[in-house]
């Protein structure tokens, strides 16, 4: 409970932190703010999928970064008037090809399932040396 | 003809070895038919060749008969080939080698008879007999070193011959390796005759060794002849690689005739007398050979005086006469030590085989302290080994004289007074320790084992007859040899005459002159000292051991032995003990060459190898550190993955931002 | 009154507030994406998180983006995941330990990567800022069916092997049921 609290109020801490810091840097109407923030959840996904034990939440963790990446291509299409519509477009595939990853991801997650009978990726390790 | 005479001498033994290799076993008792015949046949053979050569007839000539069989090693530039060449030398050695190998021949089919591996020893004998007749006609370098290994085989084939003797199989090993020490430096000596002449044929070589007299030679000459010298060392034991000799006496008695004391012992006496020139070209090596030879004649001859076994008194003996001929080619007495080697080989043949038959008549006994009064019980025995032994003793008109004090008396005109002095000393002891045999073994009481006394019965004829026939030319050898010239002097006489053409380039390169023989001159004084110094050495012997010959009677006194022997303690405690050089040998070479082999042993396990094994152990261990990044679990690959991903994107921004 | 256009007191655009609050929401639940235990919570926060970048996106002048957002993740995709999470539930769950033993490894990498591309990114001068107007869906319909169809069909494609791999890899052994 207490590792909880402390966590919580650690986080709270740290976005509150960057936060003043992307307004510093020019809020809404910088690139730099957009381009942060892109990095940080994409950090935070990398972390995730490197460090949970559930095979969805790995995949969950495959989405953030995506999605990371998403907000990148929309921040640089929307501070660029010469993409034009074109990061809007790339955009929309990405998020088109996610989705398929995503739903092949999770097949296959089933099957694994089916023969394991864990979620747990600590057993995936038939290719173990 | 003679182009096939010649190698017909070869070739007869050969094949009776091959014959009574492959079908000897089966033929039990007659095994002995075919290599007899064979080497009867090449005898044959070879005295009407050695007739010819000694003649100078044709085609042999004044400087001898050469014929190339075929060439061996056709390699462009480098041509050997095999064939073989005559003069008088090679006559002389074939008369002794011939005559005395099928005397012993002969002599075997008695004294092996009851030996279950009859059919192998005539199979080695006539191995042996092939190797030493290649050796001496054989006209290359190549062919004489192949036959000087194949002696070296035959000698330990022969030595080993009751090979479930451990002794005799230490023996034959102790043969071969003494032997293989020699030929190391035989062989370096044949490719400094080759670096220098670019032949291998002797007369070829020696031809341009002794004639590049303006360039100098790559390697020097003396090197060359100490070399050549070293090879003669091993096979004819002289000091220091003298020591298999006497150890060889583990073999059968006719095969220490044969082998020990007429033929392949004098191999080194050939080479040397064959190589001359290239000897006399180099007196300083020449030095070398005499003061090696004269001191293994004496440090044999002290040995002798104080041994028990009947063979190995004749051992010693042996080693000293071949001193004897090492210090006569050193002083350039060449004649004289070939003479030397012909009467030497007959009585010291004669000798051996006179010790089987004593060895045969007393049941295989070889102690001397074991025998004695035995000269009436086998009468031909003991009178041929008295033959014998009055013959080396030195006593004229027998056959060692002439040719004892020839050796002597060169040495002492010859400058060599040393070589003189010590040579006299040693004549006095070898008539001693001849008739001390004598008395030990044929006079006085008998202290034959009682057990075996009432057996005690002569040889065969076909093993007494050998005795006399060798008999003959101990005696007459030297008066016939010496015939057209005065004794004591190798300027004239029968065998100078035959082997002037042999030395003269060498007699010419030291520049000697021949002078005139002075009876009542430096030459009869050195006549009368030799004879004197045999006579106070038999005279001291008869004292001491008894004697019992025509009107010669004495008991034999041991007490005085035993008080003369404790006023030298250390004198005889080192006799006895061979001056102690086996035990020397054994502390070099077994022990410590013992440790060294032992740490060179650890040295290649622990550190040549183990590094080869910790290379591959560290492989193998990187390896297995390695395999701990694959834990097959992708969450492991992907941190790698995201971790290659910081590094790159931060070396890109360090290198953007300068 | 109309509404001012900056804070009263601290100047600061209401734009901004706006963003900060959908920053820091997305922020928030990202990491409880991430951190937390129970699975399913883990789930419904990443819904919240990608409703935030639907708002963010909107801000950013890219509505079309957003609406599609809306309805292909939290519409599809969550709704994937959760079924995903209820058909590989088991009895063990939940487990005790939700984070690998590279955790500490891996929050460390995270952090270099953050450090990395903040520098990257702030050193960086980005070009004008100009004009942010929305992107109007009819240029985003013109592009994708006349420039970028290629694409557009090849994606296409794509959703179809996927949707029919997914349906053979997920389908249930004939005779072997191992639902618990």
């Amino acid at each position: 409970m207490i590792r909880v609290i402390l966590g919580t109020a650690l986080a709270s801490v740290f976005i509150i932190g960057l936060g003043l810091i992307g307004l510093a840097a020019g809020g809404s109407r910088s690139l730099t703010a957009y381009l942060t923030l892109s990095g940080l959840l994409f950090a935070i996904g990398m972390f995730g999928f490197l460090a949970r034990r559930n095979a969805i939440s790995m995949v969950m963790a495959i989405e953030l970064m995506l999605n990371a990446v998403n907000l990148a291509i929309i921040a640089f299409a929307s501070f660029n008037p010469r993409l034009g519509s074109a990061g809007s477009v790339i955009a929309l595939l990405v998020m088109a090809v996610a989705a398929a990853e995503a739903t092949v991801g999770l097949s296959i997650i089933l099957a694994i399932f089916r023969n394991k009978k864990t979620p747990l990726v600590d057993e995936y390790d038939a290719m173990r040396q | 003809m003679f182009e096939l005479l010649v190698p017909a001498i070869i070739a007869l033994p050969l094949a009776g070895f091959l014959f009574t290799a492959i079908a000897g076993r089966r033929l039990g008792k007659r095994a002995h038919l075919v290599p007899v015949w064979a080497v009867g046949l090449a005898w044959a053979i070879g005295m009407w060749v050695a007739f010819n050569a000694l003649t100078r007839a044709e085609p042999f000539g004044d400087t001898g008969f050469a014929s190339t069989i075929y060439t061996w090693i056709p390699a462009g530039s480098f041509q050997v080939t095999a064939g073989v060449f005559v003069d008088g030398l090679t006559a002389c050695l074939l008369i002794v080698v011939l005559t005395i190998g099928l005397l012993v021949h002969v002599y075997s089919i008695g004294y092996m008879s009851h030996d279950p591996g009859y059919w192998r020893f005539f199979a080695y004998l006539n191995l042996f007999m092939v190797s030493m007749l290649l050796l001496i006609l054989g006209d290359s370098f190549l062919t004489v070193f192949v036959a000087w290994e194949l002696v070296g085989l035959s000698s330990y084939l022969l030595i080993g011959f009751w090979k479930h003797k451990r002794s005799a199989a230490l023996a034959a090993k102790k043969a071969f390796i003494v032997n293989r020490v020699g030929d190391v430096g035989f062989a370096l000596g044949i490719m400094a005759v080759f670096v220098n002449t670019g032949t291998l044929n002797i007369r070829d070589s020696i031809h341009v060794l002794t004639s590049a007299t303006l360039a100098p030679l790559p390697i020097p000459i003396w090197v060359v002849a100490l070399l050549i010298f070293a090879g003669a060392m091993g096979k004819s034991a002289q000091f220091p690689l003298h020591v298999w000799l006497p150890d060889a006496m583990e073999g059968p008695t006719p095969v220490s005739a044969l082998i020990h004391a007429a033929t392949m012992v004098n191999a080194g006496v050939y080479l040397i007398a064959r190589t001359n020139p290239i000897f006399a070209s180099a007196p300083d090596a020449m030095v070398v050979v005499a003061a090696i030879g004269i001191f293994t004649a004496i440090l044999a001859a002290s040995i002798a005086m104080t041994q028990t076994d009947i063979k190995r008194v004749l051992a010693y003996s042996t080693l000293s006469q071949l001193g004897y001929m090492f210090a006569s080619l050193g002083v350039g007495a060449f004649t004289a030590a070939i003479f030397h080697l012909m009467t030497h080989g007959f009585f010291k043949g004669l000798l051996f085989l006179g010790s089987g038959s004593v060895i045969h008549a007393v049941h295989e006994e070889q102690d001397m302290r074991k025998m004695g009064g035995l000269a009436k019980k086998i009468p031909h025995t003991y009178r041929t080994m008295l033959i014998g032994s009055i013959a080396i003793a030195g006593i004229p008109p027998l056959a060692g004289f002439f040719s004892k004090d020839e050796i002597l008396g060169e040495a002492f005109k010859l400058g060599f007074q040393w070589v003189w002095a010590v040579g006299i000393v040693v004549a006095l002891m070898t008539a001693f320790y001849m008739f001390r045999l004598i008395g030990l073994t044929f006079w006085g009481e008998s202290r034959v084992d009682p057990a075996v006394e009432p057996h005690i019965h002569e040889s065969p004829p076909v093993m007494t007859t050998p005795l006399w026939l060798l008999a003959i030319p101990s005696i007459l050898l030297g008066l016939v040899l010496t015939i057209g010239g005065p004794p004591l002097f190798s300027g004239t006489g029968l065998l100078a005459g035959w082997l002037e053409p042999v030395f003269a380039q060498g007699e010419e390169l030291l520049h000697r002159e021949p002078e005139a023989f002075q009876l009542f001159g430096i030459d009869g004084g050195l006549l009368l000292a030799s004879v004197a110094v045999a006579v106070i050495g038999v005279l001291a012997a008869w004292r001491l051991f008894g004697v019992n010959l025509w009107t010669f009677r004495r008991r034999p006194d041991p007490e005085r032995v035993r008080t003369l022997t404790a006023r030298v303690p250390f004198l005889y405690r080192a006799s006895l003990n061979k001056w102690w050089f086996d035990d020397l040998n054994h502390l070099l070479f077994m022990v410590i060459g013992g440790r060294v082999a032992a740490f060179l042993w650890w040295f290649d396990r622990r550190v040549v190898d183990d590094t080869v094994n910790d290379v591959a152990k560290t492989t193998v261990g990187a390896g297995a550190e390695l395999r701990r990044v694959q834990t097959g679990r992708v969450q492991n690959y992907a941190l790698g993955i995201a971790l290659g991903l910081i590094v790159m994107a931060g070396s890109f921004l360090v290198l953007a931002a300068r | 009154m109309p509404i001012p256009s900056t804070i009263p007191i601290l100047e600061i655009p209401w734009d901004d507030v706006l963003f900060v609050v959908l920053a820091g929401t997305m922020l928030a639940s990202g990491l409880a994406v991430v951190v937390m235990r129970d699975i399913i919570r883990c789930g419904l926060a990443m819904m919240v998180c990608f409703g935030a970048l639907a708002g963010i996106y909107v801000m950013a002048g890219a509505p079309l983006v957003g609406a599609a957002q809306v309805l292909v993740y939290i519409g599809a995709i969550s709704v994937l995941v959760l079924f995903a999470i209820m058909l590989t539930q088991t009895k063990a769950a939940p487990t005790r330990l939700a984070f690998q033993t590279q955790a500490i490894p891996a929050a460390v990498a995270a952090i270099v990567f953050t450090v990395v591309v903040l520098l990257a990114v702030g050193s960086t001068t980005w070009g004008g800022s100009g004009q942010r107007g929305a992107t109007q869906t009819q240029d985003v319909a013109t592009a994708l069916f006349s420039g970028w169809v290629l694409p557009f069909e090849i994606v296409g494609v794509l959703l179809l092997a996927a949707v029919i791999g997914g349906v053979f890899l997920a389908k249930r052994e004939r005779g072997k049921d191992v639902l618990e």
